[in-house]
C-alpha cells in the first residue's frame, strides 16, 4: 500500500484480513469435529446394528429349543439351528465384543452350550434327562442376564446417538454462519482493495502531473536550484543553476565546480562546506563563478541537507543566486566608505587607534598618534600598552580595560599618561568605545587620545597658585583676624578708660565749682566751665569715633529695608517747624540700623545747617533707579557750601564751618560714607554757598526673589 | 564684724568711688553704701566668705557693678550671683562708662535689672546716680533676703 492510503482504509483492510482469517481457522475447526462427530455416530450406529439382531438370533434359538425339546418337532429343530448359526456368526464379529458387555459373549457361550446339551438329550430321545435340565432353570436365569446386560448397554448408546445427533446438527449450523461471514469479509476486502488501487492510480496520476508542472517552474526559475546525493553527484539542477556555472544536463560529477570557483574565494568556500558536510547542516557562502572567457560573478549559494523516509542523511539541496550586481555596489560603497575612514583616520590631529583591548596593544595608529608618542607605527604596534602607561595611572586604565571587555561598559573616557620615545611623560585625554567582541575574549575599540600635557601643566600651574593664593588669603585674614581683635580691644578700651578720666574732670572741677560756691570770683568760674567744657567735647568726640568704628567693624545684617518707614521715624526726632518733604523711597536691600544712622546723619546735617533760615525746608527723594541701584537726594535750603572743598566733606574730622557757627566734631558725613561704601554704593553732595545743598546716595535695590 | 549696707559699689577706680559716693551723698545715702575694688572682693562679700566670712546674713537692695574689673570683671561677677541660688533675686545694676551694645546685651542676657552709661557731665552723673540709688535702696521693695529699712 502506497503512502498515498489513507490510514482508515488500512485499518479497515486490516480488520477484514485478520476476520477472514479467522472465520477460515474457525470453519477448518469446526468441520473437523463434525466429521468426528458423525464418525462416533455412525460406530455407535453399528454397534447397535449387532447387538440388536444377536439378542434376536439368541432369543430365535432358545424358543425353538424349547419347542423342540417340547414337541420334538423338526420345525422346531430348524428354528433352533437357525437362531443358533447366527449367533454364533455374530459373535464371531470382534466388533460385538467391543458393542457389548464383556461379560456377555462367555454366559452366550453357556447358553450355547445348555441349549445343544438338552437338544442332543431329546434326540437321544432321553426327554426327562432333557427337561430336567431345562428345569434346573440355569437357562432361564442365564438367558434373562443377556438381555438385560444388552439392553443396558443399548438404551445407553442409543442417548448418546440422540446427542450426538443433536450436536452434529449445531456444528453444521455453525459451519454456515461461518462460512456465509468469510464469504461477506471477502467481498468487503476485495472492494476496499479495490477502491484503494484506484484511488492510488488516480492519485499517482495527479502527482505525476503536478510533479511535471514543480519541475517545469523550477526549471523556469530564475533562482538556481540544486540536489545532489551523498556522494556530490546530481540528482537534479535546474536551468538557472546549470547556466550559472556552464553545466550540461548531464551529471558533471561531485568536483566540477571547483575549478569555476575564484581562487580567492576557493580555499575559504572548501573549507565552509567541508565543515558543513562532516557536520551534516546548512550552509551559505558568497564566492565569485569564473567561466572561461567570461567576467567573474558573485553568487550566493545556501544548501541544506536532506533526508530520506527514515531520516537517514540523503544529500543535499539547495539554492545558488547570482548577487553580482548588489554585491559589486556594496563592495564599491565599502570601499569609498574605508577611503573616507582612512582619510579622516590619517588627517586626524587627535591620535587615533583600534586597540586590541584584551592584548593592550594597539592593531593600527594613525600619524598624529606616532607624533604623540613618538615613535614609528610599527614600533607603536609592537608595544604593550601597559608598559607605556604611567605607573600611577595604571590601575585606573586596567579597570577601564577590564570592565570594557567584561561588558560592563562599552567605552570610557578619562586622563593618563603615556611615555614617549624619548622617555618624557605626556598626559592624553584618552576616549575609547567598543567597536566589536569575539567570543574568545577579544574586545576592538577605537581609541582617541588628546595631548593635554599643556593644559595640565597650567592646570598645574593654577592649582599652586590658587593654593599658594588661599595660603596668603588665609594669611591675611589672620592678619586682619588679629587687626580687627586690637581695633576691638582698642575700641573698648577708647570707650572706657578714655571716658572716665574726662568722666572724673568734669565731675571734679564740678565738685570744685559746688566748693568754691561762696568764694569763687567770676574768672575762677570761667575757668572751671572751660575744664567743664573741654572735657564733655572730648567725651563727644569720643562716642563719634566710637560711632564711626562701629559702622566700619560691624557686620552688616543685610535685608530688605522699607526707607519710606525708616526715614519718616526719623522726622519725627526734629522739631516741627521744620518743613519736610518725603517722597516715595521704597524699599533697598541693607541693614536697617546703619542706613537709619546714615539717614539721621544727613538729615540732622540738614537741620542743623538751614536752622538760620526763617523757613527750613527739607526733603528727601528717590531721584533715580537704574542698573539695580537707588539714588537718594536729601536736600536742604540751608547755608551750602564752597564746592572747591567737596573732597573734604566726607573725611574724618573734616569741617568747613567754624565750630563757632555749627557745633559737631566733623565726623557725622564721614559716618554717612562709610555706612554707603559699605553697602556698595556711592555719596555725593552739590550745593552753591549760601543757597542749600544736596547730598546724594546710591544703594542697592531689592535682591531677585526678596521677601516682599 | 562687719555690718550690712543695703548697698554693695563694685568700682575699682577711686576717683568713681568719690564721684559716686559724692552722687550718693548727695541723696542722704551714703552710709547705706559698702564699696568693694574688685571682682573677687565683691562675691566675697556677696556669698559672705573670705574677708566677708561670718558677715550678717541678709542681701543688698541694690549692687552697683562696674564692668571693667581686676582679677573677675563685672561679666564674671553678674553670672555668678544668678547661678547662686541665695543671690539670684538681688537687684544688679551695671554702672560702667562702656556704651557698646555687646556689653549691654550680654549684661541683660545675664541678668542684670539695669544698664546705666556712667555721664560724662558731672552734673548729669550725680543725677544718674543719685536716682538709681533712691529707687533701688528706698523706693524698690527688695527680694526677700534682703536687709530693709529700718524706718519703714
Amino acid at each position: 500500500m502506497d503512502s498515498s492510503s489513507s490510514l482508515p482504509h488500512r485499518i479497515g483492510a486490516g480488520i477484514a484480513l485478520v476476520a477472514l482469517l479467522g472465520a477460515a481457522a474457525f470453519s477448518v475447526v469446526a468441520t473437523r469435529q463434525a466429521r468426528q462427530t458423525i464418525e462416533l455416530r455412525r460406530t455407535l450406529r453399528d454397534r447397535l446394528s449387532l447387538v440388536l439382531p444377536f439378542e434376536s438370533a439368541l432369543t430365535q434359538a432358545e424358543s425353538g429349543q424349547r419347542g423342540y425339546l417340547l414337541t420334538a418337532e423338526p420345525a422346531y429343530l430348524d428354528t433352533y439351528e437357525h437362531g443358533r448359526t447366527q449367533v454364533q456368526a455374530l459373535m464371531a464379529d470382534p466388533r460385538l465384543a467391543q458393542a457389548v458387555d464383556p461379560s456377555v459373549l462367555p454366559l452366550a457361550q453357556v447358553k450355547l452350550d445348555e441349549m445343544a446339551e438338552t437338544v442332543a438329550l431329546r434326540q437321544a430321545a432321553r426327554p426327562e434327562a432333557a427337561l430336567a435340565r431345562v428345569r434346573e432353570g440355569s437357562g432361564l436365569h442365564l438367558m434373562s442376564r443377556i438381555r438385560e446386560l444388552c439392553n443396558d448397554r443399548v438404551l445407553a448408546d442409543q442417548d448418546r446417538l440422540d446427542l450426538l445427533n443433536r450436536q452434529v446438527h449445531t456444528e453444521l449450523g455453525h459451519i454456515a454462519a461461518c462460512l456465509l461471514a468469510t464469504l461477506g469479509l471477502a467481498g468487503l476486502f476485495l472492494g476496499t482493495t479495490l477502491s484503494e488501487t484506484w484511488r492510488r492510480r488516480k492519485t499517482q496520476r495527479t502527482l505525476r502531473w503536478q510533479e511535471a508542472r514543480y519541475r517545469t517552474l523550477v526549471d523556469h526559475l530564475p533562482v538556481g536550484i540544486f540536489e545532489l546525493d551523498q556522494t556530490g553527484h546530481t540528482i537534479y539542477r535546474n536551468a538557472a543553476q546549470r547556466s550559472l556555472f556552464g553545466f550540461s544536463d548531464a551529471d558533471p560529477g561531485p568536483d566540477a565546480w571547483r575549478p569555476l570557483v575564484h581562487p580567492e574565494d576557493l580555499p575559504r568556500v572548501s573549507e565552509s562546506l567541508a565543515a558543513a558536510l562532516r557536520e551534516v547542516r546548512a550552509f551559505h557562502d558568497e564566492y565569485r563563478i569564473c567561466k572561461s572567457g567570461e567576467p567573474e560573478r558573485w553568487v550566493r549559494v545556501e544548501g541544506r541537507p536532506s533526508f530520506g523516509p527514515d531520516g537517514e542523511h540523503i544529500g543535499y539541496f539547495g539554492t545558488l543566486i547570482d548577487i553580482h550586481s548588489e554585491k559589486t555596489q556594496m563592495l564599491a560603497a565599502r570601499e569609498a566608505q574605508e577611503a573616507h575612514h582612512r582619510a579622516f583616520f590619517e588627517l586626524a590631529t587627535a591620535g587615533l587607534a583600534l586597540t586590541d583591548l584584551a592584548a593592550r596593544r594597539f592593531l593600527s595608529v594613525n600619524e598624529a598618534m606616532c607624533q604623540l608618542m613618538g615613535y614609528s607605527p610599527e614600533e607603536l604596534l609592537e608595544l604593550d600598552l601597559v608598559e607605556l602607561t604611567h605607573p600611577d595611572d595604571r590601575a585606573r586604565s586596567e579597570a577601564a580595560l577590564r570592565r570594557c571587555i567584561d561588558g560592563e561598559i562599552i567605552g570610557d573616557r578619562y586622563e593618563k599618561r603615556y611615555r614617549r620615545k624619548d622617555g618624557s611623560w605626556i598626559w592624553v585625554d584618552l576616549s575609547f568605545a567598543l567597536m566589536r567582541k569575539d567570543s574568545e575574549g577579544g574586545a576592538i575599540a577605537a581609541t582617541i587620545a588628546v595631548d593635554i600635557t599643556e593644559r595640565k601643566s597650567i592646570e598645574a600651574e593654577m592649582i599652586a597658585l590658587n593654593s599658594e593664593l588661599e595660603h596668603r588669603v588665609a594669611q591675611r585674614t589672620r592678619e586682619l583676624t588679629d587687626a580687627n581683635r586690637e581695633l576691638e580691644a582698642f575700641s573698648y578700651s577708647v570707650s572706657h578708660d578714655l571716658r572716665a578720666p574726662l568722666r572724673h574732670l568734669d565731675g571734679f572741677a564740678g565738685l570744685l565749682e559746688r566748693h568754691l560756691t561762696q568764694t569763687a570770683d567770676e574768672k575762677t568760674k570761667h575757668y572751671l566751665n572751660r575744664i567743664g567744657n573741654a572735657a564733655r567735647t572730648m567725651g563727644a568726640l569720643i562716642d563719634d569715633l566710637l560711632a564711626f568704628s562701629r559702622m566700619s567693624r560691624q557686620e552688616l545684617r543685610t535685608g530688605a529695608v522699607d526707607l519710606d518707614a525708616l526715614v519718616k521715624g526719623i522726622v519725627e526726632e526734629f522739631p516741627d517747624h521744620i518743613h519736610w518733604s518725603i517722597g516715595s523711597l521704597g524699599r533697598v536691600h541693607g541693614d536697617a540700623s546703619m542706613l537709619r544712622q546714615a539717614f539721621r546723619n544727613l538729615m540732622s546735617n540738614a537741620v542743623k545747617f538751614s536752622r538760620e533760615s526763617s523757613t527750613p525746608a527739607i526733603s528727601v527723594t528717590l531721584e533715580e533707579q537704574r542698573n539695580g541701584r537707588h539714588v537718594y537726594c536729601v536736600q536742604d535750603n540751608g547755608v551750602g557750601f564752597d564746592m572747591t572743598y567737596r573732597d573734604k566733606l566726607f573725611g574724618v574730622f573734616q569741617r568747613l564751618h567754624p565750630e563757632s557757627q555749627f557745633e559737631g566734631t566733623g565726623i557725622g558725613l564721614a559716618i554717612v560714607a562709610r555706612v554707603v561704601h559699605r553697602h556698595g554704593g556711592d555719596v555725593w553732595a552739590e550745593s552753591t554757598l549760601g543757597h542749600g545743598a544736596r547730598f546724594y546716595l546710591s544703594l542697592p535695590a531689592l535682591e531677585q526673589g526678596e521677601a516682599a | 564684724m562687719t555690718t550690712t549696707k543695703r548697698i554693695l559699689l563694685v568700682e575699682d577706680s577711686p576717683s568713681d568711688v568719690e564721684l559716686t559716693l559724692e552722687a550718693l551723698a548727695t541723696h542722704q545715702l551714703v552710709n547705706e553704701v559698702v564699696v568693694v575694688n574688685d571682682g573677687v572682693a565683691a562675691l566675697d562679700y556677696l556669698f559672705r566668705q573670705g574677708a566677708f566670712e561670718g558677715r550678717e546674713a541678709s542681701n543688698p537692695a541694690l549692687v552697683m557693678l562696674d564692668l571693667k574689673l581686676p582679677r573677675l570683671n563685672g561679666h564674671e561677677v553678674l553670672r555668678a550671683i544668678r547661678q547662686n541660688p541665695a543671690t539670684a533675686n538681688v537687684p544688679v545694676v551695671i554702672l560702667t562708662s562702656s556704651r557698646e551694645e555687646a556689653d549691654l546685651a550680654q549684661g541683660y542676657h545675664e541678668g542684670a535689672n539695669a544698664y546705666v552709661v556712667k555721664p560724662v557731665h558731672f552734673k548729669d552723673f550725680i543725677e544718674a546716680v543719685g536716682q538709681l540709688g533712691v529707687f533701688w535702696a528706698l523706693v524698690n521693695e527688695p527680694p526677700a533676703g534682703s536687709l530693709r529699712r529700718m524706718d519703714s
